[in-house]
């Protein structure tokens, strides 16, 4: 029972980082019809940002919040500069681009940053809260870890609901032509869109880095697993996204602790095979909503 | 009463006008030197046969097609190379075809984000929520449900278009041209699809717009066109055959030949014939 406790809170906690990395593959993919390949090593571009800037001296949470903006920054500039020359070209091209900004930006994180293992600091405890006696894998940093991505959930929600940016930007993932005839600027929308993606993508990458190792490669697992998780949700729904996640996050830590954890790519790969087959267009998907 | 109306109608600068346009697609001639002129909250009809050219002149108008001769003017400044995203900037509203709404978001959602962006808040103070950007944010709601609601729609403000039939969404996609405050209004067959009820409400709106808004509408329902507008501008083979009021256009030769005897134009006596007939 308390194994099975145990593995649930894990999965729990890893589950809503696949869920802010899946969010993030969402969030351009509904706009731009790109699957950002480059999001893992971008957030882990910004976390090595974060870990120089907390050996420099600098306060942690400062140094928390500075990467995430690096990663707004970069987010956009990689839009801006990289994706937007082949922006109306077979989405193929783009697809391509971002698989190749993954390669540059590993090799441009070993030159800079070294390939060697470093340990990234935690701001809470990294061991578990013990409750009656018993140990729990939950721990204070997991705990942050849930509330930070609830709260940035959150205020995306607000952000795409309540306001007229966010308005702005959901006509323009619905229909660029038609916002556009209607005054919205859609290529700011596209711009603010990537921003926004790469910095919940950041915050999954300090997230995982937190309490753990960091190398130029740390995020790659989670790039397949956060892939899985958006498929399963359905790609086009930021809801589906966050579920997805939860659900890859559980079900990774059950066969982790209960079968070993040398099958978990297996069975990460084993539920993409399975929702491609049963319901191709995820969870949250209509059949009749994209023509395929 | 109508002198007292038409009088600032002929006295006014025309808002928007286009002058000697010719369009060709490939060797197809659509428009021939064709010229009209919206003045100053009046609503300027343009009608004509099937294949007259008269969505092309509306293209035009908003931009989508780009003529080879002639030019438009917005108060009297040429447009020269507008950009169907331009519009919007120059406090020009248009209808779309097939209404181009966001299914998926609310009916509310849909308008507001058809409001006219100049002059408001920022892009980085809109990101930020900061305080005056909500305050537009309120004006804006508020605003748009004025316009819902002048236009008896405001009960599916919450409902996603999809759901909704037909005329509804044709009333919605016009709030949305309106909710930026238009001076001038380019509306594309928008008695398309309704019933003859729906086709007086229609008219009842248009009616009400020419208060305070300039109207350019392209429709083939005559008895709409005979009604709302204040000027009638008919085309026929990509030219203006007639020009005037609804009065004039309807007695003049060339108009009834186009509508009720072109195929036989070229002959003269049943061409008379079909004038005496309807005189």
């Amino acid at each position: 029972m308390q194994q099975l406790i145990t593995t649930l809170l894990n999965g729990l906690t890893m589950g809503m980082v696949y869920a802010a990395f899946a969010l993030a593959l969402v969030l351009i993919w509904r706009s731009t019809r790109i699957v950002n390949f480059a999001q893992a090593p971008m957030a882990m571009v910004t976390t090595y940002i974060a870990m120089v800037l907390i050996e420099g001296g600098l306060n942690y949470w400062l140094a928390f919040i500075l990467a995430l903006l690096s990663g707004f920054v970069l987010g956009a500039f990689v839009e801006r500069v990289i994706v937007r020359p082949v922006e109306g070209k077979s989405d193929i091209n783009a697809v391509i681009l971002t698989l190749g900004l993954f390669i540059v930006l590993h090799a441009l994180a070993a030159l800079v940053f070294g390939s060697d293992y470093k340990s990234f600091p935690a701001p809470f405890g990294v061991r578990g809260i013990t409750v009656g006696g018993h140990s729990l894998a939950i721990t204070p940093f997991g705990i942050f870890t849930i509330v930070a991505v609830i709260v940035v959930m959150l205020l995306l929600l607000l952000l795409f609901q309540k306001t007229d940016v966010g308005l702005q930007m959901r006509a323009s993932a619905f229909n660029p032509e038609v916002a556009r005839l209607l005054g919205v600027k859609v290529s700011s929308m596209l711009t603010l869109g990537w921003a926004l993606a790469a910095l919940v993508g950041s915050l999954s990458g300090l997230l995982i880095a937190g309490g753990n190792l960091v190398h130029p490669g740390y995020m790659d697992s989670v790039v397949v697993f956060g892939f899985v998780a958006a498929v399963l949700g359905g790609l086009d729904s930021p809801l589906g996204a966050v579920v997805g996640g939860l659900i890859m996050g559980i079900a990774l830590s059950l066969v982790s602790g209960y079968l070993g954890s040398g099958l978990v790519s297996l069975a990460a790969l084993l539920i993409l095979v399975a929702v491609l087959l049963v319901k191709p267009g995820g969870l949250f998907s209509h059949a009749s909503e994209r023509k395929v | 009463m109508s002198t007292a109306t038409d009088a600032p109608h002929s006295a006014a600068a025309p808002v928007f006008e286009l002058s000697d346009i010719g369009v060709r697609f490939g060797g197809i001639v659509a428009l021939d030197g064709v010229g009209l002129d919206v003045r100053p909250r009046e609503v300027h009809g343009v009608i004509g046969p099937n294949g007259a050219g008269k969505t092309t002149l509306f293209n035009v108008a908003c931009g989508f097609v780009t003529p080879v001769q002639g030019t438009i003017a917005w108060h009297g400044k040429p447009l020269d190379g507008l950009r169907p995203h331009q519009l919007a900037g120059l406090g020009i509203a248009r209808t779309l075809q097939g209404l181009g709404l966001f299914d998926k978001i609310s009916v509310l959602d849909n308008v507001m984000v058809g409001a006219d962006r100049h002059g408001r808040a920022g892009f980085w103070s809109g990101l930020l929520a900061l305080p005056r950007s909500s305050r537009d944010e309120r004006t804006l709601r508020e605003r748009s449900m004025t316009v819902l609601d002048e236009l008896g729609i405001a009960d599916y403000a919450g409902r996603a278009p999809a759901s909704l039939p037909y005329p509804i969404r044709k009333r919605v996609a016009l709030a949305r041209a309106l909710v930026a405050e238009p001076e001038l209004l380019l509306l594309d067959e928008p008695a398309s699809g309704l019933s003859e009820e729906e086709m007086s409400e229609l008219g009842d709106i248009i009616e009400g717009l020419s208060e305070r808004i300039s109207v350019m509408l392209v429709e083939h329902h005559m008895d709409l066109v005979m009604r709302v507008c204040d000027r009638i501008t008919v085309l026929d083979f990509g030219k203006v055959i007639a020009k005037g009021t609804p009065a004039e256009v309807r007695e003049d030769p060339a108009v009834l030949a186009a509508y009720l005897g072109n195929e036989v134009t070229h002959d003269d006596s049943v061409h008379g014939l079909n004038g005496g007939e309807n005189a």
